[in-house]
């Protein structure tokens, strides 16, 4: 991977779901590096200690991507706001949805009396009365925020303006879609519904980071992702794709395939190629961003019998709240719980010193206890973790080559240098042996910052 | 390794994709992936016929849309891969659809038979012409299939690639022992499940009777259609009917993501020779493929919930409505779904749509959406059945519409908590006069006509609780 040399000292804080990283880089040289798991750790006061401990060292600039899981976007989803769409279409983005998964409550999509056609004619006049009507709805539900949208705006966008202009003048906080005309509007209006969701989730988290910052840089000194690269809207939504998507940038003309093994995610990043939709657990989202797949195979993906008998990986996440057994506090086992003996993995920056005895010992203990059940009686714990070691391993690599597009292959991340084995079989596959790739990438971003 | 097996499923899982399988030359299917109901029937069958009459070499391609060997609509393309020199991957690519109401299947389209589309390396240019030439084929043709070709073939240059870098090999011993596994987990699932006969008619509003009979004991389900009608104007093929029972079977009991000859051989069906479950050439198949199957999913569900009747469901709204809308520059097919039953655990979940864009429908035809939402749900019952959708449209100008769906209501024996969800709808509104269409039709509509289309919604369960005023 090739960075760009960038003159002055950086700091770089990518904030994850569970995660954060800090990196004090020079010239593309990390002088400095810090993973803390901010869920159970505070971030801006652990930001604020990385930064003195450098001291005298100071960065001139901070960049600052955030990333969030889907859990968290669907905790935000139930904050109380208001969609304002066009009469007889309010139910339509929840009717369109081919997943089960609500963008927002039902009765919070209310309608507004007015139409145009799709050649910008105005056929119903929004009028001034139909406005008031929807601002005492909105008052009586005791709700600020609201998102517009209104059909065949990016033909004619004078009804969504006139409404933009009076709900912003009665106070409320309003969001309405990029003006694209695009083949179809759920994907827009999708995106203008999620962006309405979590952009104060984005800005708590940015914030959180800031105030880590204060008295070392000028808020115009922290430099935000806010799109991805193949965007030109700077939105909360974009920024969700900005951060990872650097890593399959390079310098290389030829496009590289990128698998980053975070602690969070495992995800396969196609060099050269982008998606214009992103198939979000919402819906269809207009959002154009980095090819990239989330593997089926994941870090804190549980184990469990299956439909034979025999031990398996299940399709459900554990996560890191409480985390794998091997941290004391979970009670379910987990992939990573498989690596817990291994000396790598104990020395990965966030995890190092954390990992218990006592949390170890109960996982071995489950994986025996679940064999006596099992169709594959296994005597022996240790061959066991061996096994389902090398089972990980092999699912991971098959996995991976399925969907690879490019003729190389980087894998990076926090877990490569523990699961690069995997790969020993398969041609053009380069190791990053750096474990803080994600906060060196931010650095190549420079277009994508605002 | 001795976890071969879970490592043979991840590569099924993420090798074959939607509406393909994967089998081995011998016969033995080792995956099948829906959504299509069908698929488990008509996709081993198009490579039974293939790995019978041709002689396959690794990255040849044979390709076929005819219904009677193995596909199911004409604007659904079964390639048929030979992966290596003993596997064949068989997976179906999707053309704009076209509603049609012919008497014959030479007059639905054009109809391919299995045919070499690449050999030896090389594309069949001589046979993609022909084809290109039939005065059936639809525009884009040649270009399609090439692209299609082409991306599946960089896919199965994958799974080789993916199989040297884990030195993996899929061996006939491996297989046998994954289907084995197979059989004895869908055996198991059928054995701490209820057992019993019941017996179950639908009728189609085509006239067509549906009697299905179902037998579940010692591990194993057995259906026979004795009893069903001949084909009055719905046919369906005898490898998309054995296809609909495994999708339903496999469903209902939890096997579907061991869909193979293991789990399918705890399904045993039988049916009349001349009935229209056994559809013969030349019979149209589109609607026996939309109403048909609809009818037959119901039939299934209605049997496993009599035999399961402690786990009482109401039933789906299977049968969804198909409109078509045509000018002279573009057609455009919409799928209202229909709303799923309701349980004494839970609501049915409400209906979607397939297809539509309201922005981009206004565009190309002179329309206007004056709504889309869900219908109506019976909030008097404990659950209430997933709403169907309504879509109502004005026609700004002329405007043609085809549309299809089954309008019978059910009328047969319900479990006791149980009732039947509310019917399609199709209505007209011209000049203040508002009318009811048929189940399916073909017109063109003037300006100023209001339509409506409202798809099934689901049954609900059970009564509210009464509260005291």
């Amino acid at each position: 991977m090739h960075n760009k040399p960038v003159l002055g000292l950086s700091l770089s804080v990518s904030v994850g779901d569970s995660f954060a990283e800090f990196a004090l880089i020079e010239n593309s040289e990390i002088r400095a590096q810090k993973r803390i798991q901010h869920s159970r750790e505070n971030l801006k006061l652990n930001l604020q200690q990385f930064l003195q401990a450098q001291d005298p060292l100071k960065p001139q600039q901070a960049f600052v991507a955030v990333r969030l899981s889907r859990k968290v976007i669907e905790a935000q989803l139930l904050e109380r706001m208001a969609h304002v769409l066009t009469a007889g279409m309010q139910f339509w983005p929840r009717v369109s949805s081919h997943t089960q998964s609500k963008l927002t409550q039902d009765d919070l999509f209310l309608s507004l009396q007015e139409r145009i056609l799709a050649s910008g004619e105005v056929v119903e006049p929004l009028t001034d009365t139909e406005l008031q009507r929807v601002a005492q709805e909105l008052k009586e539900q005791k709700i600020k925020k609201i998102s517009i949208q209104l059909l065949h705006s990016a033909r004619n966008p004078v009804h969504l303006k006139k409404a933009t202009d009076f709900f912003k003048a009665q106070g409320l906080e309003v969001f309405t879609p990029t003006l694209l005309d695009h083949p179809h509007e759920i994907p827009v209006w999708n995106r203008n519904i999620l962006n309405s969701n979590i952009q104060n989730l984005i800005d708590t988290r940015l914030e959180e980071v800031k105030e880590g910052l204060k008295g070392v840089l000028e808020k115009d000194k922290i430099l935000t992702l806010k799109r991805s690269a193949f965007e030109t809207e700077a939105d909360p939504l974009s920024s969700l794709f900005a951060g990872l998507q650097m890593l399959a940038h390079t310098q290389s003309k030829e496009p590289v395939d990128v698998l980053y093994l975070g602690l969070e995610k495992f995800v396969l990043l196609i060099g050269g190629a982008h998606s214009q939709i992103w198939k979000s657990p919402w819906g269809e989202v207009a959002l154009a961003h980095q090819k990239q797949l989330e593997l089926n195979i994941q870090p804190t993906q549980g184990l469990e019998l299956n439909a034979f008998g025999r031990f398996d990986f299940s399709t459900r996440e554990e996560g890191w709240e409480p985390g794998p057994m091997f941290l004391g506090r979970g009670q379910k086992m987990t992939l990573l719980d498989l690596f817990s003996d291994n000396a790598k993995f104990k020395k990965i920056a966030g995890l190092e010193d954390r990992v218990q005895a006592a949390g170890v010992q109960r996982f071995k203990n489950a994986l025996y206890a679940l064999t006596k059940i099992s169709s594959t009686p296994q005597a022996d714990p240790t061959q066991l973790v061996k096994e389902l070691q090398s089972l990980m391993f092999n699912k991971l690599c098959l996995e991976t080559q399925l969907h690879r597009e490019n003729k190389k292959l980087h894998i990076v991340g926090p877990l490569a240098g523990v699961f690069a084995n995997a790969f020993k079989k398969s041609p053009s596959t380069t190791v990053e042996a750096e474990d803080f790739q994600e906060s060196l990438s931010l650095l190549n971003s420079s277009e994508s910052l605002a | 390794m001795n976890y071969q097996i879970e490592l043979l499923r991840t590569l099924l899982h993420d090798f074959i994709g939607s509406n393909s399988a994967l089998t081995a030359i011998t016969g033995e299917v080792l995956a099948v992936n829906g959504p299509q109901a069908d698929v488990s029937g008509t996709l081993p069958m198009a490579g039974s016929i293939v790995g019978k009459y041709f002689k396959l070499e690794e990255g040849d391609v044979v390709l076929l849309n005819d219904p009677y060997s193995g596909g199911s609509t004409l604007n659904q393309f079964t390639f048929v891969v030979a992966v290596s020199d003993d596997l064949l991957w068989i997976t179906r690519k999707t053309m704009a659809p076209r509603l049609s109401f012919e008497a014959t299947i030479e007059n639905e389209g054009l109809r391919i038979p299995p045919t070499p589309l690449r050999q030896g390396g090389k594309v069949n240019e001589a046979i993609l012409q022909a084809m290109t030439a039939h005065p059936a084929c639809p525009a884009g043709f040649a270009g399609w299939v090439t692209e299609k070709l082409q991306e599946i073939l960089n896919h199965s240059v994958k799974l080789q690639k993916a199989l040297e870098a884990t030195g993996f090999a899929i061996t006939s011993e491996l297989i046998e022992n994954y289907i084995q596994l197979s059989r004895k987990a869908a055996a198991q699932r059928i054995n701490e499940s209820a057992f019993g006969e019941t017996r179950v008619d639908v009728y189609l509003d085509s006239g067509e009777l549906l009697r299905l009979n179902m037998d579940i004991h010692d591990s194993l389900i057995q259906i026979d259609f004795g009893g069903t009608s001949v084909s009055k104007n719905i046919a369906l093929t005898e490898a998309a009917t054995y296809g609909v029972c495994l999708s339903a079977i496999g469903r209902f009991y939890g096997f579907n993501q061991i869909a193979n000859s293991g789990s399918f051989s705890v399904v045993q069906v039988t049916k009349p020779s001349n009935c229209w479950l056994n559809a013969k050439y030349p019979a149209p198949v589109q609607k026996g493929h939309h109403n048909g199957i609809a009818a037959l999913e119901k039939a299934l569900d209605l049997a496993l919930t009599q035999i399961h009747f402690k786990a009482e469901k109401s039933p789906d709204s299977h049968c969804s409505l198909k409109i078509e809308w045509r000018n002279a520059h573009a057609s455009q097919v919409i799928d209202l779904l229909g709303g799923r039953g309701a349980s004494s655990a839970k609501e049915g979940r409400s209906a979607r749509v397939k297809g539509l864009s309201v922005e981009k429908l206004e565009r190309d035809f002179p329309l206007q959406v004056l709504k889309v939402e869900k219908r109506s749900r019976d909030l008097s019952s404990k659950n209430p059945g997933g709403g169907g959708i309504e879509l109502q449209v004005k026609v700004l100008g002329p405007v043609e519409a085809l549309w299809m769906t089954d309008l019978t209501a059910h009328l047969g024996k319900l479990p006791k908590n149980c009732t039947a969800g509310e019917v399609s709808q199709i209505l007209l509104n011209r000049s203040g006069k508002e009318q009811s269409l048929s189940s399916s039709g073909q017109q063109q509509f003037q300006t100023g006509d209001v339509l409506t289309f409202k798809s099934g919604s689901g049954g609900s369960f059970g009564k509210a609780p009464m509260t005291p005023v």
